[in-house]
């Protein structure tokens, strides 16, 4: 009899901890934001490099390549992506057959609008980027879309970059769409996610070992990442997109690359972005 | 440099296939119907149809990691060797990539599998 | 203008040095694989020497992009230097597990899963333990 009540008591007592022990893990999920992430992302390397002033981050391998740094300040004073930037201007100067623009079609705040992508999406329930949405309203108008990696988007991407200098790189992932909190959340996994037939996740290379030398490379910190692009490198003789980034390191670890602008890159792209939130735009740059 | 990396992958390719010997077996094979050809002027090419059945199983393989994401890089590249080693009557080497590409599929899925949830690093915690 | 020109040409400079480097160590790997299937034509090289050659060629081993090694060019940073490795790894074994998969010893390891992914074959990690012992 006494057992009994003590058993209920029991019971009582253990529902009462799990259902604390569900608060607390629901807790922890709500505090765990992307704006806690990204302080966390930052202190992850503010840490590991010291002497380097946060606002170096925009710079890629060269914000912590000391040796290499001098050459390459060298080259952006007579920047080799200048005439993309130039032929981008003109594209979007140019009208479409309909008689409009980019401007009057689709962008009335441009040309300075590359700081506000990646973007959520509200209407279409997805994550969008700067050459997606140049994609979607040449299509609108009755235009052929850009091929997203080689060709012309590099151009009209080095002119809006151009024209986004300075302005602070600032990611919103909404809080009344669970969409894109869920898309952040994919973007973080694959972050982390090792792949390939070398099995690299993208932090094995640019957290855990930024600053190390693989062969004669220096690796780049993951902040700031997205700032300089598009960049001119000097191994592809003209200027690239983030996407044909990831391409490249996709592949190197023998793991097949996944579409440009398709769901798992947007997703990166939206993560890694809102991890550097703060930082300023410095596209174009030029790269080795 | 992309030349080079098409180099770089023949050569691992023809080290991974030519360390398990079949190459040199083949070699003698072929050199023997070209003995018989002389013969008997019908030049008969293997059918090779068990290796085309492990082709199909290693494509599928192939199709299963890359639904969860985990495909790597090479794999597509050795099937379709595979077969085209089929078609120009090479058994040995078909089956030798075919096997490759079967494994490479089981691990890219297992790989992927093994971190369906966020795995956060021991150096590094959000 | 001109300037521009220059710094295309300084990076085309650059290109070709990484090419050359690439052909370098593409003709270690063209070499390997001959020596490899002309072995039985009596070519003479020894299984650490064969070792040697997959840990320094960039598409086999490639054990240099992070490690330094004696006798390699511009090793990594990214782990320690291969020296003393019978002092390190009295056990073959463990030596050869080391190898075949890291992960094993160390989850969060940089280093790839030589082994478990079929990166290198049986017969490479053997020839790689024999160089290693040579450190
Ligand atoms: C095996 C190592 C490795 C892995 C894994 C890797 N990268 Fe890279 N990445 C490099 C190297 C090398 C470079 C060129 C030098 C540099 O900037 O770090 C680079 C450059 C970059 C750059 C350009 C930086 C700049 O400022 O020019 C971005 C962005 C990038 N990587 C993103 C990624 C993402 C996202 C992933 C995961 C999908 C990834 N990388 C995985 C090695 C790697
Ligand atoms: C991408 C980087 C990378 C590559 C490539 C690499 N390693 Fe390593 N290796 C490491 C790291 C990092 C460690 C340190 C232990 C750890 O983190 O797992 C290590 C440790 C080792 C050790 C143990 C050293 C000791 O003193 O304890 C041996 C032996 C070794 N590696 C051999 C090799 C060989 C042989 C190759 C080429 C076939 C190779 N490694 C390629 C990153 C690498």
């Amino acid at each position: 009899m006494i057992n009994e009540t003590k058993g209920k008591k029991m019971n009582h007592i253990s529902t009462k901890t799990i259902a604390g022990l569900l608060l607390l893990g629901l807790s922890s999920l709500v505090s765990a934001s992307p704006e806690s992430d990204a302080k966390a992302f930052k202190k992850y390397f503010t840490d590991r490099f010291p002497d380097v002033p946060y606002n170096d981050y925009i710079n890629g391998a060269y914000t912590i390549d000391k040796s290499g740094r001098e050459n390459w300040e060298a080259i952006e004073e007579f920047p080799p992506y200048e005439p993309f930037i130039d032929e981008g201007r003109a594209m979007w100067e140019k009208p479409f057959k309909n008689g409009k623009t980019f401007k009057t079609a689709c962008f009335p705040d441009g040309p300075a609008i590359k700081h506000k992508y990646p973007m959520w999406d509200k209407e279409k329930k997805m994550v969008m980027t700067l050459p997606l949405a140049l994609n979607n309203c040449l299509k609108a108008n009755g235009e052929k879309p850009m091929k997203y990696k080689k060709g012309p988007i590099n151009n009209i991407m080095a002119y809006l970059a151009y024209e986004a200098r300075g302005k602070k790189i600032n990611v919103v992932i909404p809080k009344d769409e669970p969409g894109a909190l869920a898309a952040y959340e994919e973007g973080k996994k694959f972050y982390f996610q090792r792949r390939g037939q070398l099995n690299f996740s993208c932090a094995s290379c640019h957290m855990q070992n930024a600053g190390l030398k693989l062969r004669s490379e220096i690796l780049s910190p993951a902040l700031g990442h997205p700032s300089g692009f598009p960049v001119y490198r000097s191994k592809w003789g003209t200027v690239g997109t983030l996407h044909r980034r990831f391409t490249g390191c996709n592949k190197q670890v023998r793991a097949k690359a996944f579409k440009a602008h398709g769901p798992e890159y947007r997703n990166l792209e939206y993560f890694l972005t809102a991890m550097s939130n703060g930082l300023e735009w410095n596209g174009p740059s030029a790269r080795k | 440099m992309k030349k080079f990396l098409l180099m770089g992958c023949s050569i691992l390719i023809a080290a991974s296939v030519g360390c398990t010997g079949n190459q040199a077996s083949e070699e003698k094979a072929a050199m023997k119907t070209e003995a018989k050809k002389g013969v008997e002027k019908v030049a008969e090419k293997p059918k090779c149809t068990v290796e085309a059945s492990h082709i199909v199983d290693a494509d599928n393989a192939r199709k299963r990691a890359a639904s969860v994401g985990g495909e790597w890089r090479d794999t597509a590249k050795f099937i379709k060797q595979a077969h085209a080693a089929v078609k120009a009557g090479k058994c040995h080497k078909a089956e030798a990539l075919a096997k490759k590409a079967l494994m490479e599929g089981q691990l890219g899925y297992e790989q992927a599998m093994s971190q369906k949830e966020l795995k956060m690093p021991g150096y590094f915690k959000f | 203008m001109i300037h521009q020109a220059k710094s295309l040409a300084k990076s085309v400079v650059g290109k070709k040095s990484t090419i050359l480097l690439a052909a370098t160590l593409g003709l270690g790997g063209l070499f390997f694989s001959t020596t490899a299937s002309a072995a039985g034509l009596g070519v003479q090289q020894t299984s650490a020497e064969r070792g040697q050659e997959i840990a320094f060629t960039r598409k086999l081993g490639n054990c240099l992009a992070c490690h330094h090694i004696n006798g390699g060019v511009s090793g990594g940073t990214i782990a320690p230097p291969l020296v003393g490795m019978k002092l390190r790894f009295p056990d073959r074994a463990q030596l050869r597990a080391q190898i075949y998969d890291p992960r094993v010893k160390n989850p969060d390891t940089s280093m790839l899963p030589f082994g478990a992914h079929s990166i290198l074959t049986p017969a490479q990690l053997e020839d790689l333990v024999e160089f290693l012992y040579t450190l």
